[in-house]
């Protein structure tokens, strides 16, 4: 028979254990595809240059993290046709006895693969362009804006990259498999089916100690990093060390103590096809281990990235509501080393052009003074800790700037707010920081005051204000102290704080948008910095046109390192499974015949497969719960927020993407025990 | 006597209808309760296909086999699963035990899967194993056993849920003379103490010797009967033997 032919049949006699080889693959070329073109979508997209800029830092970023999830693609599909080839030693062993040169087989062999991989290349190709025309309106949706008639987008870039990296990958299984084919004794081919698998036995009491000793180290791990965060230095090695290790002993121990503790129960243990379930796990879960660990490890990785992208998403958008009050917001910065000019901002713009009082309705200037009172001073004795992130950088012995009563009060009354009542010897903290706010109120609660120009002024009865200082994508004012006016009189500028001017339209923010950034532009153009100072200016519009285009970056990146880690993760596991289902047939055939029912035996195979599906999936789950606490510290630098929307968004792509390769594991290996 | 199985014209072809192969052509006959019965036949006999069809793991073509009166050829699905649970015990060739479980686990699992209550495992396993002479291996995974310990660990597991009828099908194929012996003893100890009703398939006159009755089957049809009565085992041996070599010269 012609090697084609032989290979054909084999594909089609093979089938089951080709599936899962097969719809890999195709996952993999579609999503690799999809998003390895997103920067083909700027051609039928029109696009802004920021937003060009931010599509070709995410094809870059896209483009370094696709490297290795080709590597990692690479090396499944060797694991996989791995065991595809070790399953069909006999067949092989046939070959060879009828006297068909090894040459030959490894031809066999490398056609199958190859119409295989070629095929679902060709799939994952189709269906990676109907994946990234759908990326294509959800970009543009992002981005708010049309995408105008239908618009087909093909990258050729994108497809040569698939093609190529599939290409090297495909190479290397060939020649993986030509190896071990040009390995292969006669003997022990024939022989491959009649050997009856060695138990490897660990002394239960070895990995009891071994199972305890992981906890501790996890243990360990945990509260070492919520104590210590993302503080730089050997510390971070330490806990990362400690982690791997204590997952690696927790899966090389955990089945010998689950045996221990069901062996301990006997009427459980003693129960339906119970016993046969918990020795095949533990007997797999011995050689398994390994791979296990890099799975929870993955499924740890891939939780987090994405939780933790769409989480700092959800609290840049989140902040973006409160942080962008005015419709703009003009700043004067001093040139060089002159200090900030005392200069009315409003009536400089003024002079610049006669447009000034059509178009903006109102405005507030807001002045910083120098006070000599730094965050340092603010000594908080009790129920008060503060995150590690204000500790670093040199923020504690910076000087608190001063802003007068009259100029909050100015700015509350533009946004329709009562005014704040401040005697000549009180003051009051202004910050719309979140995570800072608590440092002022705990020193308000010690009943201290502080001294500013020589005058010592008491808390006011408002005590902290958390207004909005200015428009910009996110709240960072960290902290000023509010003085009555005849205090901020006698103060000089501050140094590093420049003034800023808030100011509202004489209309709504997309009709007067144009004409007021022309008007800000000319003014910005001709004040040039002669004078020893420049304007910059922010719209809140500006600023959410930004903000979309990093939304869109954080998404994507997100969502493409969690896809492809599940997918991963996914695909070994469901190999693993199917083969070890495949290899264990003949047990499953004698509990039949021994007179357990259709039912027994599918809930023994069921409870397998869900053990070394989610035992992975909780310990990884819970290391992301530890990381993301610590991760949501480090968010809250941009604004209070919600954690449940985001991890239920991960667990969702998890579950669909896991949980399905979970299901088609268990519906393949049924069909395989009902053969 | 009373009997526990009774086969009647039981039939079995294969392939289809231009190219019909007759394993089983129209084969009858029946076991009392308590008999150890040997089926002999060279390859290709239909012997084989005869013991698939009784434990139900095939499916005659026509005739009726009844086990304690009922006809297990009707079964379907639970009922097939429950007949082999409650019903029959195996002894294979080689002797199947799970690799993963240890000796003990291997005889409680057969218990486990008919729901027997966990108490009651403990004393029926060591009861078993002690009268089987492998009490001293039960912790053993299959590995660190030998043959002949296998094959009367999957004795053990077929007995100890106190079956209606054992088949065996070439138990001591696999196994040298030595322990051939010891397992054609043990099951002549089960019949003999336990009451155990045996059929054993076979093509080897030595072990076909320790049964109380012989059937020979050739070319899907019986063809005749022995019985070995009065006479010692040396003796229905040599009986056998004739036998075997008149049906072979026919």
């Amino acid at each position: 028979m012609p090697v084609a032919r032989l290979a054909k049949r084999n594909i089609l006699r093979n089938r089951h254990d080709y599936l899962i080889y097969f719809l890999t693959l195709v996952i993999g070329v579609a999503v690799f595809y999809a998003f390895n073109s997103i920067v083909a979508q700027e051609q039928v997209l029109q696009l802004s240059d920021s937003q060009m800029q931010i599509v070709q830092l995410l094809g870059q970023l896209i483009g370094g993290v696709s490297f290795f999830f080709a590597i990692a693609l690479g090396f499944l599909m060797i694991y996989a046709s791995g065991f595809l080839v070790r399953r069909r030693k006999r067949e092989f062993a046939i070959y060879l006895l009828l006297g068909m040169p090894k040459r030959k087989v490894a031809a066999i062999l490398l056609v199958e693969t190859a119409v295989v991989g070629i095929a679902a290349l060709a799939v994952g190709l189709l269906l990676g362009i109907a994946l990234s025309q759908a990326m294509l309106y959800i970009t543009s949706a992002l981005f708010a804006m049309q995408v105008e008639g239908f618009a087909f987008v093909f990258s050729g870039h994108a497809a040569l990259m698939t093609l190529l990296c599939f290409a090297v990958v495909f190479i290397a299984i060939a020649l993986f498999n030509s190896g071990s084919i040009t390995r292969f004794k006669l003997i022990d081919l024939l022989n491959a089916n009649r050997v009856s698998q060695r138990v490897k036995i660990r002394s239960i009491g070895v990995s009891v100690a071994i199972f305890l000793v992981s906890i501790g180290f996890l243990a360990t791990a945990y509260a070492l990093f919520l104590k210590r965060g993302f503080e730089s230095g050997p510390f971070f090695i330490e806990v990362t060390v400690l982690l791997v290790i204590g997952t690696f002993g927790f899966f090389f121990s955990s089945s010998g103590f689950l045996l221990r503790v069901f062996q301990g129960n006997r009427k459980h243990y003693l129960k339906n096809l119970n016993m046969f379930t918990l020795r095949q796990i533990n007997s797999r879960v011995n050689t398994a281990f390994i791979s296990i660990t890099f799975v929870c490890l993955a499924l740890f990785l891939a939780i987090t990235a994405t939780c933790g992208g769409f989480s700092i998403n959800r609290a840049l958008n989140d902040s973006l509501r409160t942080s962008t009050p005015f419709d703009a917001t003009v700043t004067l910065y001093p040139v060089g080393d002159s200090t900030v000019p005392d200069l009315d901002i409003a009536q400089t713009l003024r002079d610049q052009g006669p447009r000034y009082d059509s178009l903006i309705e109102q405005s507030v200037q807001i002045d910083f003074h120098s006070s000599a009172f730094t965050p340092r001073q603010l000594d908080v004795t009790s129920g008060y800790t503060p995150s590690s992130i204000m500790e670093t950088g040199t923020w504690l012995d910076e000087d608190l700037p001063a802003v007068s009563i009259s100029q909050l009060n100015a700015l509350r009354a533009m946004r329709g707010e009562a005014p704040l009542a401040l005697a000549d010897d009180e003051f009051g903290f202004w910050c719309d920081m979140d995570m800072v706010h608590d440092l002022y109120s705990s020193y308000l609660a010690t009943g201290e005051g502080v001294t500013v120009g020589g005058v010592e002024l008491h808390a006011s009865s408002w005590g902290v204000v958390s207004d909005t200082l200015q428009t910009r994508p996110i709240n960072m004012n960290s902290g000023v102290i509010v003085v009555p006016d005849a205090v901020a009189d006698m103060l000089g500028t501050s140094e590093t704080n420049p003034s800023i001017l808030d100011m509202m339209y004489d209309g709504s923010r997309e009709e007067c948008e144009p004409a007021v950034t022309e008007m800000l532009d000319n003014a910005e153009n001709a004040l040039g910095g002669d004078g020893g100072y420049v304007l910059r200016y922010q719209t809140a519009l500006s600023i959410y046109t930004q903000q979309d285009g990093l939304s869109v970056l954080i998404s994507y990146l997100a969502i493409y390192i969690g896809a492809i880690l599940l997918i991963l993760c996914g695909a070994i596991l469901a190999l693993q499974q199917l083969f070890d289902v495949a290899d264990n047939a003949p047990s499953y055939k004698l509990l039949r015949q021994l007179g357990a029912t259709r039912s027994m035996v599918s809930s023994a195979v069921f409870k397998q497969i869900s053990v070394y599906f989610f035992f992975p999936l909780v310990l990884g789950l819970a290391h992301s719960i530890v990381a993301l606490y610590v991760v949501t510290d480090v968010v809250k630098v941009f604004g209070q927020f919600d954690i449940v929307q985001p991890l239920a968004t991960t667990l969702i792509l998890t579950l669909v993407v896991y949980g399905g390769y979970f299901l088609i594991t268990y519906l393949t290996a049924r069909s395989v025990i009902d053969r | 006597m009373e009997s526990v199985l009774l086969c009647k014209d039981v039939e079995k072809y294969y392939g289809n209808r231009s190219n019909l192969a007759k394993a089983l052509d129209g084969v009858s006959f029946e076991v009392g309760r308590g008999e150890f019965v040997a089926i002999m036949g060279a390859s290709g006999s239909g012997k084989t296909t005869l013991l698939n069809c009784i434990s139900t793991i095939d499916r005659a073509s026509a005739g009726h086999i009844y086990v304690n009166g009922v006809d297990i050829t009707t079964f379907s699905g639970k009922q097939l699963s429950a007949f082999r649970r409650d019903q029959l015990g195996f002894v294979f060739q080689d002797a199947n035990l799970l690799d993963t479980l240890t000796g003990y686990e291997n005889i409680a699992l057969a218990l486990t899967i008919m729901g027997e209550d966990p108490k009651e495992i403990d004393t029926k396993v060591h009861g078993i194993a002690q009268t089987l002479s492998i009490a001293d291996v039960l912790d053993h995974y299959p590995h660190q056993m030998s043959g002949g310990q296998k094959q009367r660990m999957a004795a053990a597991r077929a007995m100890v849920k106190k079956p209606q009828l054992i088949l065996a099908d070439e138990p001591t194929g696999a196994l040298d003379s030595k322990s051939a012996r010891a397992l054609l003893e043990s099951l002549s100890m089960l019949n003999e103490e336990l009451s155990a009703t045996i059929l054993m398939v076979t093509h080897d006159a030595f072990a076909a010797s320790y049964c109380g009755r012989v059937t020979f089957i050739k070319d899907g049809k019986l063809f005749t009967e022995l019985r070995r009565g009065t006479s010692d085992r040396k003796a229905f041996f040599e009986r056998i033997i004739e036998t075997v070599a008149f049906m072979g010269g026919e």
